[in-house]
């Protein structure tokens, strides 16, 4: 911890809020939605107030919320939104343009399942959903994760020109209060300095943005796309060291819990990873080698890490909470794919909808594997009804 | 943060700076730059070859502006209040207007009835600021008015100090002629002085403007009744040019049956007696006949030397001519109105009035105007005691007091718009010209036969005048003296209507009134019943205008420009659309708050 940091309770949702006003973000532009409402009351009053020195711009959708970042960060403005769900759902035309045009946007996702049926609670189906549009993709596991994923998405963005999401379970984090450490704003100055712009949309010296691109250099672009991909897994190592050394706290691409010698391992994403480790607990107890890991690191998919941290041969049961319907659970299979002859791996879909993944849950996964009784080739799903 | 190197080459950066060394096909990824952006500035890119239509910065008219019968640039003086200016904003009002402070407080404000914020909220306050800037005590510097020429060395007699009379003075003079003015009163002002009561204009306050004419260099002789056909005569002998403006001061007669008695009385004498600090004696129970403005001012004045007092109208209240603030105002002081009663005859004893028998009356047949001619009903006659019976039906001019030539007054009675007579050098305004029997209508009136005026004596063609009215309504003394260079007066100029503004970005605020004196009971004296405002009401009042049709500098058509068409103009603070890129897209002009921009054809259309 930094001495200066101030220690307060807050949300995920404020965590958010206080990043975006410490990153001195110059233009938000949003849209209501439940559970994101609350980061922009709060970075709209940030405004009012004037803690920040920013142009607050309350869309009437989150397409234009989106086009509106788009186009100012076209200007080489440091510019945020924030959405959930349907929100996010509408926003999909222009995630995609916004990583074409190499803005660096980033946008705060409260993961919220998609209707219909209708509801408010919390899975990933929302932000896998829009696994394939170009954006860097981080699901924080505590409100302080929360705070310091939305400035490393900030610094890693503008260093590879790619938009970045900061995700957050529903109400677990978004509405919970917890202790979160705010550090002064020299230091996330000294982090995060001004974003320097190296071309912009300039009305003194006007070019063409996203104008037409014939099959001679189309591919190209999408290839830098994938390489600013790859170059941005180095940085976020990279700059989450230098985060280390200013606020003594860890970001990474994979966190783990007693998985160095386990005979199996449980992955997820989010904040159920607390009932895995309960679990993992349990059956050590009991006698069994069990570990888990939460993946933060989405986008760049980290899949070097990966076969780095899964034991070889052990078992790994990969957690979603959303379904590529027709195929299975979007993390299995790539997780399935990164340890194609490294370890087994079984895909489980739990949690849809705001349905609880508690330590009993995580334990019947674990036993799941231990009994074999886990299929490989089709979607185990959690506690359903059959 | 900076791009990291890897992702914008130095390369990529190079292209785009200085244009392409290579074709595209044959640049790698990496000499590529991350985004697509064209290689050379679209400052080059004759994207406004494509547009059929243009966008075209306008001066639109507020129509506050042509509601006013002065002339003043109402949405002028209040945008430059707003922006902070107070000092230009009172110069710009008095430009136009000898008499901001006397209007402020007895104008019946139609620019209010044309504001377009009626049909968003409510109109702009705008008497209440003209009152505010006129109050302001730097128009009594010597600069504010200064002859705007050299002395033309002509002379003119202006006849009747009245609003009309001296507004005609006050801009002869600007026009740098000398100018001599004849009052029958003993003091200037006319209906200013002599029929509105000081509880709405104190003496004060128009003597404070009255004195700033005199020392422009009007002088005045008052006390001197000119307006014989031999005095008109001996003024057109001795002048370059004479102005008649004697006002429309004889009441008309009641006309009652059973004589007349000590307590009977004309509006205007009794107004003018009180005015003039004659004795004035009302009895206890006063009735004042008429529905005009005069009847509410002589029923107020009444009320306020300690009468109980009615008033009797032959229609209902909602047809009375006067204006509906001021009936409200006197019916909250205490006056009652009779609805629908004529009076009929008079009960006189011991050579005092003591009574007065009326009659009510119906809707009968309709007259020339489409208005129910009220019909008395036989029978139904009341009577109501009365010591004081005040004669408020209405006056006239009274040509025939002014010369007994009966061609002279046929031609002073047919004065034109300008003011002008069939005979040379002979000019009429105000009421006794015909003109609508206001104090605004006959500041203008005075104000356009100055100009006829000076264009005769100095041998301009007078039938060109009409191109110095503002949008064809009242005319324009500084468009007049900058020789029509005035932008107000440019033949595109026209009046802006609600519809074509964007209300979308008026946030609604509530109107502001000026704070009278305790209304309700009995008023106890002649102290002004209306209080002024503070600077910063003022200024938050001018606030609520919406500025219609004028560029306020705002922005938004240069944020909302999908191609960046436009700049901001370094000399005039403005904006310039650069015609080579802008493709007529007409964004700008959607966007416009207050219609400054119009689309226009840039080819003529062929039919």
């Amino acid at each position: 911890m930094n001495a200066a940091s101030e220690r307060v309770a807050i949300t995920g949702n404020q965590a958010l809020a206080h990043a975006v006003r410490l990153a001195r973000t110059e233009v938000i532009a949003a849209y209501p939605i439940t559970p994101q409402t609350s980061v922009v009351e709060e970075i709209a009053g940030f405004c009012a107030d004037g803690l920040m020195n920013a142009r607050f711009i309350q869309t009437e959708s989150e397409h234009s919320s989106m086009s509106a970042c788009i186009g100012a960060s076209m200007t080489g403005a440091r510019a945020f939104t924030a959405t959930s769900s349907q929100g996010l759902a509408l926003m999909h035309e222009m995630l995609h343009w916004a990583t074409g045009a190499r803005t660096p946007v980033v946008l705060g996702e409260v993961n919220r399942s998609l209707a219909a049926p209708w509801t408010i609670l919390t899975d990933q189906s929302d932000s896998m959903a829009q696994r394939d549009t170009g954006w860097m993709q981080f699901y924080a596991g505590s409100n302080q994760e929360v705070f310091d994923s939305t400035l490393l998405a900030f610094k890693v963005a503008e260093q590879a020109l790619l938009p970045a999401m900061v995700v957050l379970d529903a109400f677990v984090l978004s509405h919970c209060v917890e202790g979160v450490e705010l550090p002064p704003q020299p230091l996330i100055d000294e982090f995060l300095p001004r974003r320097e712009a190296e071309i912009s949309l300039d009305p003194d010296d006007p070019h063409a943005f996203g104008g037409m691109m014939f099959p001679d250099s189309f591919m190209e672009q999408r290839y830098k796309i994938q390489r600013a991909m790859e170059t941005a897994g180095g940085m976020i190592v990279e700059h989450a060291a230098a985060w280390h050394e200013l606020t003594g706290r860890e970001l990474k691409p994979l966190h783990e819990y007693r998985v160095e010698d386990a005979e199996i391992v449980a992955l997820c994403l989010g904040t159920a990873y607390g009932s895995f480790c309960a679990a993992v607990d349990e059956l050590r107890g009991r006698g069994v080698r069990a570990g888990a890991v939460r993946m933060w690191q989405y986008r760049p998919f980290p899949a070097r890490p990966l076969r780095e941290i899964i034991p070889a041969g052990a078992p790994l049961a990969v957690v979603d909470r959303a379904v590529s319907f027709g195929h299975g659970g979007p993390v299995a299979g790539e997780a399935k794919a990164a340890l194609d002859g490294h370890a087994p791996v079984c895909g489980f879909v739990a949690g849809l909808g705001g349905r609880e993944i508690l330590p009993e849950t995580a334990a019947g996964i674990f036993h799941a594997l231990l009994e074999n009784t886990a299929e490989p080739d089709r979607i185990n799903w959690v506690e359903v009804r059959e | 943060m900076p791009i990291h190197p890897d992702i914008f080459s130095d390369a990529a950066l190079r292209h785009v700076r200085g244009g392409s060394e290579k074709p595209p096909e044959q640049l790698s990824a990496r000499e590529l730059p991350p985004m697509a952006v064209s290689w050379a500035s679209t400052a080059h890119l004759p994207t406004g070859v494509w547009k059929e239509k243009r966008p075209v910065y306008q001066r639109g008219l507020s129509p506050c502006l042509t509601h006013c019968p002065v002339g003043n640039d109402v949405e002028g003086y209040i945008r430059l209040l707003r922006d902070g200016d107070e000092e230009s904003a009172a110069r710009l009002l008095a430009a136009e207007n000898p008499f901001p402070a006397t209007c402020g407080r007895v104008c019946y404000h139609p620019c209010e009835a044309g504001c377009n914020r009626v049909q968003f909220d409510k109109s702009v306050s705008i008497r209440a600021i003209e009152r505010y800037l006129g109050d302001l005590p730097l128009l009594d510097n010597a600069d504010v008015w200064r002859p705007a020429r050299e002395k033309s060395g002509k002379r003119v007699a202006v006849v009747g100090g009245g609003p009309a009379g001296m507004s005609c003075a006050w801009a002869l003079a600007l026009l740098g002629h000398t100018v001599e003015l004849f009052e029958r009163n003993r003091r200037p002002g006319g209906l200013l002085r002599y029929g509105i009561p000081s509880y709405r204009l104190p003496n004060d306050v128009l003597d404070r403007e009255i004195g700033r004419l005199r020392a422009l260099g009007v002088r005045f002789f008052t006390g001197e009744r000119k307006g014989t056909i031999d005095e008109i005569g001996e003024l057109l002998r001795i002048y370059d040019a004479v102005f008649v403006a004697s006002g429309a001061s004889t009441s008309r007669s009641l006309n009652l049956d059973g004589g007349s008695g000590a307590g009977q009385v004309n509006a205007l004498e009794f107004l003018r007696a009180l005015a003039a600090g004659d004795q004035v004696e009302v009895g206890e129970r006063c009735l004042v006949i008429g529905g005009g403005n005069s009847a509410i001012d002589a029923a107020r004045s009444a009320r306020r030397l300690g009468a109980d007092v009615m008033i009797l109208y032959r229609r209902t209240r909602a047809d009375m001519p006067a204006y509906a603030d001021e009936i409200e105002e006197a019916i909250a002081e205490g006056v009652q109105i009779v609805e629908q009663a004529v009076p009929h005859a008079l009960t006189v004893e011991n050579g005092r009035v003591s009574a007065l028998t009326c009659l009510r009356t119906k809707p009968g047949e309709r007259d020339a105007s489409g208005r129910a001619r009220p019909a008395p009903i036989p029978g139904s006659d009341f009577t109501l005691p009365a010591a004081t019976v005040i004669n408020a039906i209405g006056e006239q001019t009274d040509p025939g007091a002014l010369t007994a030539d009966r061609e002279l007054r046929d031609v002073l009675a047919d004065a034109g718009a300008w003011g002008e007579s069939a005979r040379a050098r002979l000019f009429a305004g105000g009421d006794f010209a015909g003109a609508e029997r206001t104090v605004a209508h006959a500041i203008g009136s005075g104000k356009r036969a100055a100009m006829a005026i000076d264009s005769t004596l100095r041998g301009a063609d007078s039938r060109a005048l009409d191109r110095f009215r503002v949008g064809g309504g009242p005319a324009s003394l500084t468009g007049y003296l900058s020789g029509g260079e005035l932008d107000l007066l440019t033949d595109a100029v026209r009046v802006i209507e609600y519809d074509e503004l964007n209300p979308d970005y008026f946030p609604h605020v509530e109107r502001d009134e000026l704070d009278r004196l305790a209304r309700g009971g009995k008023p106890s004296g002649f102290d002004e019943i209306e209080l002024g405002w503070s600077r910063a009401r003022a200024s938050h009042e001018a606030g609520r205008c919406f500025s219609c049709g004028k560029c306020t500098r705002c922005g938004l058509c240069q944020i909302f420009c999908p191609e960046g068409a436009i700049r901001r103009d370094p000399e005039t603070g403005g904006y310039l659309v650069m015609d080579s890129i802008c493709k007529g897209c007409g964004i700008c002009v959607e966007e416009c708050p207050r219609c400054a921009i119009i689309m226009e054809f840039v080819h003529e259309r062929r039919e």
